[in-house]
């Protein structure tokens, strides 16, 4: 995130905040690619991602309000995306056995099955997909985000220190589980570290 | 291996992917001489490699459509409509169900099918869904619904899935028979309900995002009903576009974006 891009957010969330609707609409142009990566890493699903997405906008849309500027807008901005997947990877589980409604929206034709969504190698899909939620969301900012690790301790909420270890752990996990020759023991022993 | 060493050797490995390790860094002396090291070295940088031709996901432009459309319904409420919806009883809801069917067989009429066989036809090959229906308890994102919105659905009852990802609770059509409900569930698709959360029931509430949108024929359907109507359907029957404006005593149908009469009102 370049000084620019923060300078002009800030600017963009104060008309917003004196009444100016469009500065939001800019914004979130600025940022949907980027909060829909993350959704999507984390979500591990383009429907659930979408749906993250816009409930991540709308949020911010109402709480705008609470920004201080302390920290860049898009690291707050990040912080309620990874909260929101949060909340919506736990509303999932406990409906684990009852999927989702289909939308009516037509199929979108330039995507052609889940693994092409997330853009990433199957293996690799696999790999990110059997992280613990928080190890993953740790190395979907870090290495596939490229977040500075300080950003994402302030993104998660977390000191830097647990941010590199979830990171290393995470790393270490997946190429295990690409090796395909992980141990229980060796994922206990990572997973409580 | 301790920690310590897990942090020098990852940093070490991303050093080296970007161009910038030194060959006298103490983690290159630690990964030769040892082979845990070696091993974790080797998963460092295979996996951030890996990671690092990902690239960011970005949206499809039909996505990017969708989710503006879905962030402007939810943040923004209908400029005409708002003042009546809050007041909308959970009552209309069978008034527009009973209307959907009737744009159901005005549409079947125009491809050469009576309203009557149109209907008997989706209720027979619907017949599995509903019977799927009525047994289903209340799921979590029902739940959610009825604690968005006051007072909440039947607990006990089941639900009607609408197209939009939405749930209606099948008591608040209670007066609609179930084989009306199969030609709801089986030709006309619900895609959006102006309801807002506030509505008194829990119609809308578990995406409120979907509750009001892109109403094109408001003023036409106000004009026909010679009334606000408490509730509006937004939705299609086999393809073709319709806006439903209701109240308890009568409801017009209109296709946008012409805001033709497709079912006049008084019938």
């Amino acid at each position: 995130m370049t000084a620019s891009r923060s300078t002009e957010d800030l600017a963009l969330v104060q008309k917003f905040l004196a009444g100016d609707q469009r500065a939001f609409h800019d914004l979130m142009s600025a940022h949907e690619d980027r909060v829909f990566s993350i959704c999507l890493r984390i979500m591990r699903n383009r429907e659930h991602a979408l749906d993250a997405t816009q409930e991540t906008f709308v949020k911010v849309f109402r709480r705008a309000d609470r920004f201080t500027g302390e920290s860049a807008f898009s690291t707050w901005l990040y912080r309620v995306t990874v909260n929101t997947c949060y909340d919506q990877l736990r509303k999932l589980k406990r409906r684990h056995a009852d999927p989702l409604p289909e939308t009516n929206d037509p199929a979108d034709p330039t995507v052609d099955d889940q693994l092409t969504a997330v853009e990433l190698r199957p293996d690799l899909h696999a790999a990110l997909e059997t992280l613990p939620d928080e190890f993953r969301a740790a190395v979907v900012l870090s290495d596939l985000e490229g977040l500075p690790l300080a950003d994402v301790a302030e993104i998660l909420g977390v000191p830097v220190g647990t941010v590199k270890s979830r990171v290393f752990r995470g790393r270490r996990l997946m190429a295990a589980e690409l090796r395909n020759r992980i141990s229980p023991d060796e994922r206990q022993r990572d997973e409580h570290a | 291996m301790h920690d310590h060493d897990l942090d020098l050797i990852a940093a070490y490995a991303e050093r080296v992917l970007v161009g910038d390790a030194d060959p006298s860094d103490p983690a290159a002396g630690l990964v030769d001489s040892c082979a845990e090291c070696r091993t974790e070295y080797d998963d460092q940088r295979t996996v951030l490699a890996l990671l690092d031709g990902a690239g960011p996901a970005s949206l499809t432009e039909i996505e990017r459509a969708r989710l503006h459309r879905s962030f402007d319904a939810a943040v923004t409420p209908p400029a005409s409509a708002g003042r009546w919806l809050r007041w909308v009883p959970a009552t209309a809801v069978a008034v527009v169900a009973l209307a959907f069917i009737g744009v159901g067989g005005l549409l079947n009429l125009g491809s050469g099918d009576t309203a009557s066989d149109a209907f008997d036809i989706a209720a027979e090959s619907t017949a599995d869904t509903m019977a799927t229906l009525a047994v289903t308890e209340p799921t979590e994102a029902a739940m959610d619904a009825a604690a968005g919105a006051a007072p909440a659905a039947d607990d006990g009852g089941s639900f009607y899935f609408r197209a939009d990802g939405g749930m209606t609770p099948i008591a608040d059509i209670g007066s609609v028979s179930e084989s009306e409900l199969d030609m709801l569930l089986g030709d006309g698709l619900i895609r959006q309900q102006a309801l807002t959360e506030d509505a008194g029931n829990a119609l809308g509430a578990a995406r409120s995002a979907w509750t009001i949108a892109d109403l094109e024929c408001l003023d036409d359907g106000v004009r026909a009903l010679r009334e606000e109507p408490t509730f509006i359907g937004l939705g299609d029957i086999k393809g073709t576009a319709f806006e439903l404006y209701a109240t308890e005593r009568d409801s017009v149908v209109l296709e946008p974006p012409s805001c033709d009469v497709a079912r006049p009102s008084g019938e």
